[in-house]
Parts: C-alpha cells; structure tokens; sequence
C-alpha cells in the first residue's frame, strides 16, 4: 500500500514461534506480516492528509490505487486548486502530473529532497519502504509484560554500508492486537528525529487498521502531517493500464 | 634694370561692410642700392604697398615685378619661395622666434633654403659680426635688447642675399638712440655691401637718411622726392 | 626642426607638463588596470581549469553538452590516463566524475554536486584538500568516505563520522549509497560550500555501477601555452578510440573563458574611450600654443616658410609629446605592475578571505600579471592618439595668411 511511507507499517497477524519459555513471536515474521498485508494484492483507498506546519495547515484529499508495494496511483482530489494532480510510482521512479499546465514529469531523484507535496514524509519514503527489511537487522528489547503499553518493543539498526541514514528504529507492537502503536527514528547521536504514531483502530476493507497515522518531527513539536484512512479496499481489481503514464493524465 | 617695377597697382579690403581702398592706382619703379623711405600718415596704404611688394598679398589690379618676374598670378607657393629666397623683412615687432638664439634666429631663413651647415655658420657669424653682435650669437631674444633684436633681424634678413629688404617701422618700437644705432648699421650696410632698403615708416630720422621719399596720401603717390 | 619642436614644448613647461602627465598618467592607469585584471582572470581561469577540467580533458563523447554520467563516460579510464601519462610524463593526470544526486541525513535532503576523485592524485592539483575546517581529505582507497562543504554539512546537521546516504539515477533504477562523513571543507565560494560533495572514484563507480569508467580524464600542465600542442598530441595517440571527445581548456571551460573574454573587451573600450578623452586634452593643449603663437607663425610665413612645414612643426611638436608621454606612462604602468605583481591588492579585510566570481572561488589577495602584448598595444595607441590629435592644430596652422597672422593679438 503506497501509504507505507517509509514507515514499516507494522499490522500484524499472530505469528508465535515460542523462545526462552514465554511465546516470542518471530520477530522477522511480525515484521514481514505487515509488510504482507499491504503486499501482493491490489487495493484502493480514500485518504485525507491534513498538514500542520509553523507556516500554514492544511488539508488535502486523495484517492489512491496500489498494487503490491511497486506501482501505486495517487490522485488529489480537494482542495480545488490541486485536484487533478497525481503521482505515479512504478518501481522507484515518481512521475507527477500537473493538470492546469498539462504536463507530466518525472521527478529525478534530486528532486526527491524535503517534502512531498508539503508535508513531513519525503518522496524518499514513498520509494524506499520495500528495501528497509533487507537493510535491517532486528532484536526484540522488550516484551509485553515488561513496559507500560504491553508492547513488543523491536529494535531495528541499519546493517553495515546499508544506505540508510537512521542511526535506529524503534518500532512498538501492541500485543493485544499485534497492532502498531508507533515507530520512532533515531539519529546517529540516539537522538529522536521523528514519531510516527498509528490510531484509530477501525475495520477497514475487512480487515483492523490504524485508521490515523501521525509523523511528528522531534524538534518542531507543533508540527505534523496526519493521514486518514476513510476507505480502503483490497483485492480490488485495477485495470493494469491504470499504472501507466497515460492514465496519469486521465 | 629696376629691382621692383609696380605699375597702377590697386588693392581693396574688405572689413565688414566697409570697403577700404588701401591703394588706388600706384606706380613705383626702385633701383637696386635705394636707400628709400615710404611715407604718409596712417591708412595712406604705405604698409599695404610694401606687403605688395614684399610678395606678401596680391593686387586686385595692376602689375608688380620683383627682378622682372610678375607676381600677379602667381600661386601662393610661388610667393613663398620668391620671399624666402629673393626678400628679406625687418618686421616692427616680434621678428624673433622666442625659442632661438640669435644665431638660430639668423640662420632660419638659410635653413628652410637647405643651406650646409658649414656655410650657414659662416655666413650667419659674419652677418652678425657686421650688425654689430659679434659674441652675443647664443643669447636668446630675452636677453637682448629692442636694437640687438631689431638687428637680429637685420642679418637675419640679409642671410640669403636678397634681392630687396622691406622693413616696416622697424624703429617705431625703439628709444631715439638705438634707432640712430639701428639706421646707422642698415644705412652702412647699403653703403658698404650696396643693399636696397625699402622703409614703410613715420619716423623722421629714416626720412633723414633716405636718399628717396616716396609720400602717398589716401592710396595714391603725392610726392617721390629724391636728394 | 625637431630641436625647434622640442623647444616650442618647453617654453611653456608647466603646460607641456600637465599635458604630458595627464597622458602618461591615464596609460599608467590603463596598463595597471589592464594587468591587475589579466593577473585576475589568470587565477580564475587556473581555479577553473584545475578544479573541472585540465588544460586538455578527454571526455566521453558529449559529455560537455550533457554531462551525465549515465550517458557518456570514458571506458577504461585507468588504462586510458596510464598511457596518456606515459606520453607526457610531465603532466599531471587525473582521472575524475561529476554526478548530481541527493544527498540525505537523519534530519535533511539536499541536492548536491558530487566530485569523484582519485583523492591523493587530486592534491597534486587542487588545494581543496587545504580547506578543509574539520576532520580530513579522503584517504586513499576510501570509498565510503565523503567530504562535504560545511554549509551543506550544518544544513543536513551532520559533522565529520556522521552518515549521509546519497540517492541518484542508476542504470535501472534509483541507486542509493551510504557514506560517512571524512571532512568538512571552507572555499568561501557559496555554490561549493554549499552544494559540494567530494568522494572517491571508487565510491562513485560503485554507486553508478560503471567499474573503471570516469567522466573525464585530465592533463594538468607546467606550462599552459604548451596546450595546443599536447592537444594535438593526445589527440592523434588516441584517434582511434572512439565514442571520445578530446578537448582543449578554452574549450572545457568555455564559459569561463568566455565570461573573461568578453570582461576583456568591454574593458578596453572603456580604455580606448578614456585615450579618447586624453587626445582631446592633448588637441586642447596643442590647439591653445597654437593659437598663441600665431604672430610667430606668421613671421615665419612670411620669411617664406611653406604652410606644409609649418604643419609639419606642428605635428613634430604633437609626435615628440606623445612619445615622451607614452614613454612615462609605460614606464609607471611597469613600475606599478611590477609592485603589484609582488605584494598585490589585498582585499581581504573588505571581503574576506575569498570570493566567487563567474562560478570560482579565489582569494581575495589578487595580484598583477604582465600582459605584455596588451601593454604594447596601448602605448602604441597613445602615441597614435597624440599624434592624431595634434592634426586638427596643425591644419589650421598651415591655413595661417602671413599678414593676418603677424596683426594678431
């Protein structure tokens, strides 16, 4: 699901592999279950993400259509000034396409800088998400009977030469419903760089989903860019033509 | 054969709106040796017959002929060359070229001819021995006297062996004892060396020693009185 | 004659003089001007041939309309540079890439320009590795190490041992690389400073996935006139590679060149409009003496002098001024180039330590170089000025009346 956002979007199915007596889940499965769910089948999804910034807040509404985690279509629908514009992900490369002027472009991986369309994620994570597991290693630091939120608490570090730029990830499952609670990202000094925080538990396309996630940058408290989900669908059926550079302009 | 025949010159200037007649019909003939003085008040057209002479300006009308060689008609470049070589001129004031010596100042005319140095140097020296400057030869204009200077001129005049020297009031800028001394040299060296003179003056020592007195009144010739 | 001319200009020697200082004056101003800018450019065209190019570059073929790595590079850039440098021993060759990408933090993005460079071969070269304000230059065979201009470093907030991870266009898709912060470097010129990122070719030929490929292989020569004919050289040892282009520095950094080029040309016409102004004050002076010396003219007329001699007195008088003008004034321009080619204008208290012009970074402290032919041409105007100038004078000299001349007052 497009969604992913360089966040691991952790929504989990019970997986159990017992370990040291008590029922560890494995970890790698935990991780892999969400990243399964937003995986392989197709889906849709009507979503506001509503942006706060020191400079101005506002609100922006999308509809989007994904298959697997290498093509996905976003398309603006509110506000009035930017309906019309879409992304295209096919793999990594991003095109946008600006209807007022007709024009698509593909947006080279220099323009990737800073924020998509204003908010706290970056174009970066619209295309990174599928690789973070390989540049990844992971250990459980704590586990549900021992922390407040009764959460699996798994710790991922960047493996050697990984290109990534996190010092860590601390990503925390709620063991009731094997559910993200919320994914913090360190620098290299340990220092906390952003938040990103699911809530809202709902049914959604049948299944039990944060229908909220919030990305909070450290240093600017005030700020955040928040998405919500109010309607998803999987297993829709997509035209295949729908991923391509002239539906985008459709 | 006369040096200069004029015959029934006339000349007309104009100054603004004014018509000036300067010479009305004058005929004149000069000898070589003359010692001669031309007199008569301010615009009698003495000054004006003497540049006609002189190759200095053309007649409107009339005939001048300096050795038998009419000038009416000739070009200005004609002129030039009759002046520098045939014509020597004592001017009243401001002969000298400030920047020269005496010696310099002499020999200018022998110069602009393309004389050889040697020659010029002798020349040059026994002119201005013969004027009287004999060891001031490398003194500026500054450092001479009116008379020295006027006598600068004089040799200065006499360096190619004119065929005439016109000197116009040479003496008007000069105290009565220099004059003398002055006019006593020119009138040695037409004695001496036969040299005609031909004066444009007011001054009554020149009328003393000229041996003619040609007086015109109002452009035309009033009196020609020889002694 | 010239002996009267000489004395005609000294006999009113305050004048002669102004006249005679104003010129010289002026062409010790051009001359000195004209080589502090020639010494200027020098430096900029050095920085700009060292820093991105060579003084013959051997790029792959259309590189320099569209550099883009993914699309013309020099195959085999380690043979290629082997066999150049061992037909010119006495260059320096430098293998080198140029890639634009994004350069990421934990906390920022930037889009930055990456040099790839064989690090300590670039030190022969560049002084890059002298500016560095934190940390150090790239070892060798660091290929994970990365030196970043310090403004780009406080924008991404990282400092030396930090990781950044650079994303660009690979061959098939997006490429990504991890690199650790080696060094900090201060130029003074923003665009380095600020958007500069230098990392080792081994680095970059991994990120683009191109072993042994670079954008450009350089020469670096003792002696930049000798550049036409080490041109020719290389080109004809390597006329039967193809896929090459192989280019001359006037040529490699045209823009540059161009940029002093055309700063040249304006400048001279300021200069030949300030010889303008200096004839004209010459044309003053001689038309006044002139005018004064009119009764002196007209004796001299009048004793049978030709108008065309006295013209040509008159230009004798202009000719002799404008030589000894011309004379002084090449002498002081010399004098003061000779000063400033050894102390130079120091700047830096105004600003700063360096400054960037036309793109390069160069220091403040900008010193003077002889510009020789420059030098000669603009004595050769003045005196040609002089001597125009003395024209008009000396034409209304000759169309003096011998009569009218000696009554004037």
């Amino acid at each position: 699901m497009v969604l992913c956002l360089g966040a691991i979007l952790l929504l989990a199915s019970p997986a159990v592999a017992a370990d040291n007596g008590k029922a560890d889940p494995d970890i790698k499965e935990l991780l892999d279950a969400t990243d399964d769910l937003q995986r392989g089948d197709s889906s849709m999804a009507k979503v506001e993400m509503h942006i706060k910034t020191a400079r101005f807040e506002r609100t922006v509404t999308m509809t989007a259509w994904s298959e697997g985690t290498e093509k996905s279509l976003m398309v603006i629908n509110s506000p009035v000034r930017e309906k019309g514009i879409s992304t295209l992900k096919v793999g990594d490369n991003i095109w946008n396409y600006l209807p007022k002027v007709d024009r698509t472009m593909k947006v080279p991986p220099s323009m990737m800088s800073g924020a998509w369309m204003g908010s706290h994620f970056s174009n970066d994570d619209l295309v990174k998400e599928n690789r973070l597991s390989e540049e990844f290693s992971y250990t459980l630091t704590s586990r549900p009977p021992d922390n407040p939120e009764q959460a699996w608490i798994i710790e991922l570090k960047p493996k050697p030469d990984a290109p990534v730029v996190w010092g860590r990830v601390v990503v925390r499952i709620r063991d009731a419903d094997r559910l993200p609670i919320d994914t913090r990202f360190y620098d290299e000094d340990n220092k906390l760089v952003r938040t990103l925080s699911y809530s809202d538990i709902r049914e959604l396309g049948g299944r039990s989903v944060p229908a909220k996630m919030r990305i909070v940058p450290a240093d600017k408290p005030g700020e955040f860019t928040e998405i919500n989900y109010q309607e998803l669908k999987f297993d829709v059926s997509i035209a295949p033509s729908t991923f391509t550079l002239q539906a985008l302009r459709k | 054969m006369p040096i200069v025949q004029v015959q029934d010159l006339t000349r007309t200037y104009t100054q603004g709106a004014l018509k000036v007649e300067a010479l009305r019909g004058v005929s004149l003939d000069i000898e070589a040796g003359e010692f001669t003085a031309l007199m008569g008040p301010s615009g009698s057209g003495k000054t004006t017959l003497l540049n006609q002479i002189g190759a200095l300006d053309l007649p409107d009308s009339g005939s001048i002929q300096i050795e038998g060689r009419e000038l009416a008609g000739m070009s200005k470049g004609e002129l030039a060359r009759l002046r520098l070589e045939r014509l020597g001129f004592v001017f009243q004031a401001y002969n000298l070229v400030p920047v020269l010596s005496a010696y310099e100042n002499a020999e200018f005319v022998l110069l602009l001819q393309g004389v050889a140095p040697n020659e010029r140097r002798s020349r040059v020296m026994s002119l201005l021995e013969s004027v009287g400057l004999k060891g001031m030869e490398d003194r500026r204009p500054a450092e001479l006297s009116g008379g020295q200077q006027q006598r600068v001129a004089v040799a200065r005049a006499m360096a190619a062996n004119p065929a005439l020297v016109l000197a116009d009031e040479p003496t008007a800028n000069l105290d009565s004892k220099t004059s003398e001394e002055l006019l006593d040299t020119m009138q040695a060296l037409n004695r001496d060396h036969g040299i005609t003179f031909l004066f444009a003056t007011h001054d009554p020592r020149v009328m003393e020693r000229a041996r003619r007195v040609v007086t015109l009144v109002d452009g035309k010739i009033d009196k020609d009185e020889r002694r | 004659m010239l002996r009267l001319a000489c004395r005609n200009l000294l006999r009113n020697r305050t004048l002669s003089a102004i006249c005679c200082a104003s010129v010289a004056g002026t062409l010790t101003l051009v001359i000195m001007g004209n080589n502090l800018n020639h010494g200027t450019y020098l430096t900029m065209l050095e920085k700009g041939i060292s820093t991105t190019a060579g003084h013959v570059v051997i790029q792959g073929q259309g590189w320099k309309d569209n550099p883009d790595p993914l699309k013309h590079r020099v195959e085999g850039a380690t043979e290629l540079a082997a066999q150049v440098q061992g037909l010119h021993p006495q260059a320096i060759v430098l293998q080198r890439t140029f890639l634009g990408g994004l350069l990421s933090s934990a906390s920022n993005s930037v889009a930055v320009a990456v040099q790839a460079v064989v690090a300590q071969d670039e030190r022969q070269v560049t002084d890059l590795h002298e500016k560095i304000v934190e940390g150090t230059w790239l070892q060798e065979d660091d290929s994970r190490g990365i030196v970043l201009g310090f403004e780009l470093a406080n924008k991404l907030e990282v400092s030396v041992g930090k990781k950044v991870v650079l994303m660009g266009q690979g061959k098939e898709d997006v490429a990504s690389r991890l690199f650790r912060v080696r060094g900090l470097v201060r130029t003074g010129a923003a665009q380095a400073d600020g958007f500069l990122a230098v990392v080792s070719l081994a680095g970059a030929q991994d990120f683009l996935d191109q072993p042994d490929a670079a954008s450009q292989v350089s020469l670096h020569l003792d002696d930049p006139d000798s550049t036409d004919a080490v041109l020719a050289a290389v080109k004809s040892s390597l006329g039967n590679r193809e896929g090459l282009e192989i280019l001359g520095w006037k040529e490699a950094i045209d823009n540059l060149y161009e940029f002093t080029e055309v700063d040249r040309a304006t400048n001279n016409k300021f200069m030949f409009i300030i010889g303008i102004i200096g004839a004209l004050v010459i044309l003053n002076v001689i038309l006044m003496s002139v005018m004064e010396r009119m009764r002196e003219f007209g004796v001299m007329l009048a004793l049978g002098m030709t108008p065309s001699k006295l013209r040509r007195l008159i230009l004798t008088e202009g000719l002799v001024l404008g030589l000894a003008s011309a004379v002084l004034g090449l002498l002081g321009g010399s004098a003061v180039t000779a000063y400033l080619a050894h102390a130079g204008l120091d700047y830096s208290g105004m600003m700063g330590d360096t400054m960037e012009m036309s793109g390069v970074a160069i220091s403040t402290h900008l010193y003077a170089a002889w510009d020789l032919n420059h030098m000669a041409a603009s004595t050769v105007a003045a005196v040609l000025l002089s001597i125009s100038a003395t024209i008009y004078p000396a034409w209304k000299a000759g169309r003096l009346q011998p009569v009218e001349a000696m009554r004037h007052v």
